[in-house]
């Protein structure tokens, strides 16, 4: 009899609107995993988007309301440890965290400014659920292990947010110069990682708006990369990487694509959960073989 | 000077009535007071419904309706000069030349609108007139309704039977019964724009009583059922690129050499300056006349509800029926003072509350038809001095709102009357524990413009539907036939005029029938400077208007 | 018993009338001797077309309400909005799918949304307009349509968000979205339109038509009242 642990779970609204799978899948690895994860009530945008642009803490508003309901919503269940997938959310989230704990003058404006809700009192730990799955263990995942990956080969992208800026206690799930977090998930489900230079190079990210040449070219290199060293698919954390990488900025020959899946869609497989993968994409394991469709 | 004390909204000497109330609240729970017979009820409305008051009509001296007795108010209206002479208008410089022209942009207006465009006529070809802004209109307001017999226990018959009895059977039955036949399609057409008619927990259509009513087939959102319809003809209308002029009125109906109409001379409020629209078709919807303030009543219509289009419709010659038949809303608002006149909405009793006079006790069924609630009313309040009075003079009795919560769980005013409720906390007054004070307000225009079944008037080419017809209710309208009325005779005025405007054929511009109306006002000895339409009432202070110059 | 009127002075656009001070915003402008084209609408709060902003003396807060339903106070500064500039974007709602999405994509000005509230502070009719601004961000259009039903579409909200966000409009295409393929359709209405396309109810209208009034008057009174 499994005991679910809760944790606050933070979506992002990629994760709502454009990438649903990312999410679902989440719910189904946890679930297997005794995680509950306790979707903050009326949380707001992160405000990644305004606030890639400046450091004024004014633009963190939309995080800075979602921690005074996670707060709240942590004391009724008893947890004070908020959990993200997307990694541009976990990005902001942990900066703005970060800034609050280290500047007090920055918390006093933000507080003051939002004066229909309580005040945030820094002490929620934002971490990312990659973080979390290696706190609980990646052995106890490969003992849940319903059908394992055999003989399939993933090539682990970071891309920039999960790693950068580097800090102490800061944004990096792991050594931001060669992280292995990945890899190792990789393994214990049963997978083989593809080691390839450019697992942490950016994809290009917002510039697929204005000028999408340079995504297009940023991923034509990751994706050469991982395809030279022989990688099946490409997981990834974070939906606009994924965007980019699919796209590839849009010419990207359809025959050098490689799939990419959410991290959490390749768990949900290796444990006997729904993937929520899409229909085109077909991976056999039994066989030990990709099939595409 | 004394200063009133205000309890929660009320002033102190008011609470001692509402205590009486609170006393019988009980008792009243399970009480229903007796119906009126078609007698009793006759007997009620000679004796003290507005419209029986001798002195406040008179036969018009002119025109197609000549020796018919209307208000005072309305009478002014048609005895007055048109605002503008051929002279000073160059009818030969066409500004739209359009198949349909459409004098105001209210409900009917803009289904009208719609259903033309649906009927093949391409949206430049029709051109929308508004006095204030697309949508500005009584038919916003509506709190209650829209009835349609579409509930397996009811029927069109029953419906038909409703809409007969509460006009006191003077009704034009062939446009009652094309109202109660079209009502579901309406309903259904609602559905495909997106109108948030309230549902059961399935597909079910929520329907409560309204006054007059044998069944359950009000339709409502909330209790904004008149504001979201109207955004959603409104923002319909928008995306098919309908042309609209705003804050633009029609002063003049324009007539070819064959009588037919041909269009409008059309004014903008903002520059004065006047446009000529030659039109195929044109279709007058431009609602009621509440800001006439007909016996001095206050009243719940919005701001430019002045009978411009009747005054229209009268000057080419169209007949008109059943003006003296002017409907008082039972229940307007009597206190605070600030909000004296505006509507509240049937459905209040709808859901429960009762009428009561000062001392708590029941007098009247509370949802008899309209005119004889409201007669009942004003005996009460002025025949058996059981009313309660404002500070400002006047008198009302109690609506016991409280009653509703209590009859249907807490929270039922919150979800189902949510304007009122907060119509009422700005005041400070909470409708849930405290009763409101009403009184007869001046509402809806019964009569108008006579149309037949497909909408025509009695002059070619002109059009009608909506509140400026009349015919439809005979002298009473029931709640929730209003936004009923101008749906489905919009949609037929639209359907028609697009298949009249494919055959018509206009001739020389002219202004001729003003000349003529002129001279019939000389003729029958009328001398006097008003003019007509107003276009919007008059509400700027005394005091300034002693000692405002025209000179600038 | 009748209160003898005090008087209160107001700033119409800076400039001073005295006015009784029982009345309105509306009702003080018209006896200043202004007479309304723009800015009046319905009179009784539901048209939006008096939205008003409005400072009280000694306060640096900036307030927004209805002309037609708020009093004045004393030392009031106000002036109107009677038009907010926004050309409405032309949707074909029938090639719509009723997503949070969908309405993101023609109004992208949404993802630059701040949270900061302000649009809800200006709201007269005490909606939570951030709420459901975020509730599309959330994916949750049922929320927005719900939070929104009572927009009177007065404008408050859009001209003071920094993001620049023309919140009624969005509210307005969730709604309708939502009203058309989310809100499941009346059977009961379509079977009613289909027996009075067939003719059902012709022969007993018409025979209720061609009946003498004293008849109908019968079977008028006689007819059932369905119990509440």
């Amino acid at each position: 009899m499994v005991i679910m642990v809760k944790v606050l779970y933070y979506p992002g609204c990629s994760l709502k609107n454009t990438y649903p799978e990312f999410e679902k899948s989440a719910y189904e690895v946890c679930k297997k995993l005794g995680l509950e994860l306790v979707e903050i009530p009326d949380w707001n945008c992160c405000g990644v988007v305004p606030s890639l642009a400046a450091d004024n803490v004014m633009r963190h508003i939309g995080a800075v309301r979602s921690f005074i309901n996670a707060q709240e919503k942590g004391r009724e269940i008893g947890t004070n440890i908020v959990v993200t997938l997307c990694s541009m959310c976990y990005n902001v989230l942990k900066r703005v965290n970060l800034i609050l704990k280290e500047e007090p003058d920055m918390l006093e404006t933000v507080n003051a400014f939002i004066d229909d809700q309580p005040d945030y009192i820094p002490e929620l730990k934002i971490v990312h659920l990659l973080n979390l799955l290696k706190e609980i263990g990646f052995e106890k995942l490969e003992e849940k292990l319903n059908n394992p990956l055999r003989g399939l080969k993933v090539a682990p992208y970071y891309g920039c947010a999960l790693l950068r800026p580097n800090k102490p206690d800061g944004v990096p799930i792991d050594d931001p110069e060669n992280p292995t977090i990945l890899e190792n998930l990789i393994k214990s489900v049963g997978a083989e990682p593809v080691d390839f230079p450019f697992k942490m190079e950016c994809c290009g990210n917002y510039h697929v708006v204005f000028e999408p040449n340079i995504v297009e070219m940023r991923t034509k290199k990751i994706i050469g990369s991982a395809r030279s060293e022989k990688a099946d698919i490409i997981v990834s954390s974070c939906p606009l990487c994924t965007y980019n990488l699919e796209r590839g900025g849009g010419t990207v020959d359809r025959s050098e694509q490689i799939p990419v899946v959410f991290f959490t869609q390749l768990l949900a497989l290796a444990l006997g959960a729904e993937p929520y993968l899409p229909t085109e994409l077909n991976i056999n394991f039994k066989r030990n073989r990709r099939r595409k469709v | 000077m004394s200063k009133l004390k205000i309890v929660r909204g009320y002033p102190e000497y008011m609470r001692e009535s509402i205590e009486a109330v609170e006393k019988t609240r009980e008792k009243r729970l399970k009480e229903t007071f007796p119906l009126m017979s078609l007698e009793e009820r006759d007997e009620i409305l000679r004796k003290f419904h507005p419209d029986y008051k001798e002195e406040a009509k008179r036969p018009v001296k002119v025109g197609p309706n000549k020796g018919d007795l209307m208000p005072h108010e309305v009478a002014d209206l048609l005895e007055a000069h048109p605002l503008i002479k051929p002279k000073d208008v160059d009818l030969s410089k066409v500004d739209f030349n359009v198949d349909i022209l459409i004098i105001g942009g209210g409900g009917a207006g803009m289904t009208a609108a719609l259903w033309a465009n649906y009927s093949g006529v391409d949206a430049e070809n029709i051109l929308i007139v508004q006095k204030l802004r697309l949508g500005d209109s009584n038919s916003i307001m509506s709190q209650g309704g829209i009835q349609a017999a579409d509930k397996p226990n009811d029927s069109p018959v029953l419906h038909y039977l409703d809409v007969m009895g509460g006009g006191h059977f003077t009704n034009d039955q062939k446009l009652a019964r094309r109202l109660v036949l079209d009502a579901s399609l309406i309903i259904k057409w609602h559905e495909e724009l997106g109108v948030m008619y309230d549902r059961e927990s399935d597909d079910t259509m929520v329907t409560i009583h309204g006054g007059g009513t044998c069944r359950k087939r009000m339709h409502s959102a909330r209790d904004y059922t008149g504001l979201e319809i109207v955004r959603n003809l409104k923002d319909e209308v928008l995306n098919k690129n309908i042309p609209i002029l705003e804050f633009t009125s029609a002063v003049e109906l324009l007539t070819d050499e064959h009588k037919q109409i041909a269009g409008a001379v059309l004014y903008n409020m903002e520059t004065q300056e006047y446009y000529v629209a030659k039109a195929k078709s044109t279709i007058l919807t431009t609602g009621g006349f509440g800001r006439l303030h007909i016996q001095e009543f206050p009243t719940t219509n919005h701001y430019g509800a002045t009978a411009d289009g009747i005054v229209l419709a009268y000057r080419v010659g169209a007949k008109l029926r059943d003006l003296e038949a002017v409907q008082y809303h039972p229940t307007g608002v009597a206190y605070p003072e600030q909000i004296v006149g505006l509507l509240v909405t049937e459905k209040v009793r709808g859901l429960g509350a009762q009428p009561v006079n000062r001392n708590g006790e029941q007098f009247v069924y509370p949802r008899e038809p309209r005119d004889v609630e409201a007669s009942a009313i004003i005996r009460e309040c002025y025949e058996r001095n059981n009313g309660v009075e404002t500070p400002t003079g006047m008198k009302g009795v109690w609506l016991d709102s409280p009653m509703i919560d209590i009859l249907h769980g807490e929270g039922t005013i919150a979800k189902k009357l949510p304007a009122m409720l907060r119509q009422y906390k700005r005041f400070d007054i909470d409708m849930t524990q405290d009763p409101i004070l009403v009184f007869p307000t001046l509402h809806f225009q019964n009569g108008g413009v006579i149309i037949n079944e497909n909408a025509e008037t009695t002059v070619q080419g002109l059009f009608a539907a909506g509140e400026i017809t009349g015919g439809t209710h005979g002298k009473n309208r029931l709640m929730g036939n209003s936004i009923l009325d101008y749906s489905v005779f919009g949609r037929i005025a639209g359907i028609t005029a697009a298949k009249h405007a494919k055959n018509a054929k206009i001739g020389k511009l002219t202004l001729d029938h003003v000349t003529r109306y002129e001279k019939m006002l000389k003729e029958a000895g009328i001398e006097t400077d008003r003019n007509a339409p107003i276009l919007l009432p008059e509400y700027r202070g005394e005091k300034v208007l002693s000692r405002a110059l025209d000179i600038f | 018993m009748t209160e003898k009127k005090t008087m209160a002075t107001i700033y119409i656009m800076g400039k001073a009338y005295k006015v009784p001070s029982t009345l309105t915003i509306m009702k003080a402008i018209e006896y200043a001797g202004y007479r309304f084209i723009r800015g009046c609408g319905c009179r009784g709060g539901f048209c939006g077309a008096c939205t008003t902003f409005y400072r009280v003396k000694n306060d640096y807060k900036l307030n927004v309400d209805l002309a037609c339903q708020k009093i004045i106070e004393d030392g009031m500064y106000i002036v109107q909005l009677p038009f907010i500039p926004a050309e409405k974007p032309i949707w074909d709602l029938n090639k719509m799918k009723p997503t949070t999405d969908e309405v993101i994509s023609v109004f992208p000005e949404i993802t630059r949304c701040l949270s900061c509230n302000v649009c809800t502070a200006a709201c007269p009719q005490d909606i939570e307009v951030m709420r459901a601004i975020q509730a599309l961000r959330r994916g949750d259009l049922e929320k927005t349509v719900d939070l929104t039903f009572d927009c009177i579409a007065c404008g408050a909200c859009s001209i003071r968000c920094p993001a620049e966000i023309t919140h009624y409009q969005v509210f307005q295409l969730a709604r309708r979205a939502y009203g058309k393929y989310v809100m499941p359709k009346a059977k009961h209405v379509e079977e009613r339109i289909k027996e009075i396309e067939s003719g059902k109810f012709d022969e007993e209208i018409q025979r209720l038509m061609e009946t003498s009034v004293d008849n109908l008057k019968g079977i008028y009174e006689k007819r059932e009242i369905e119990p509440e």
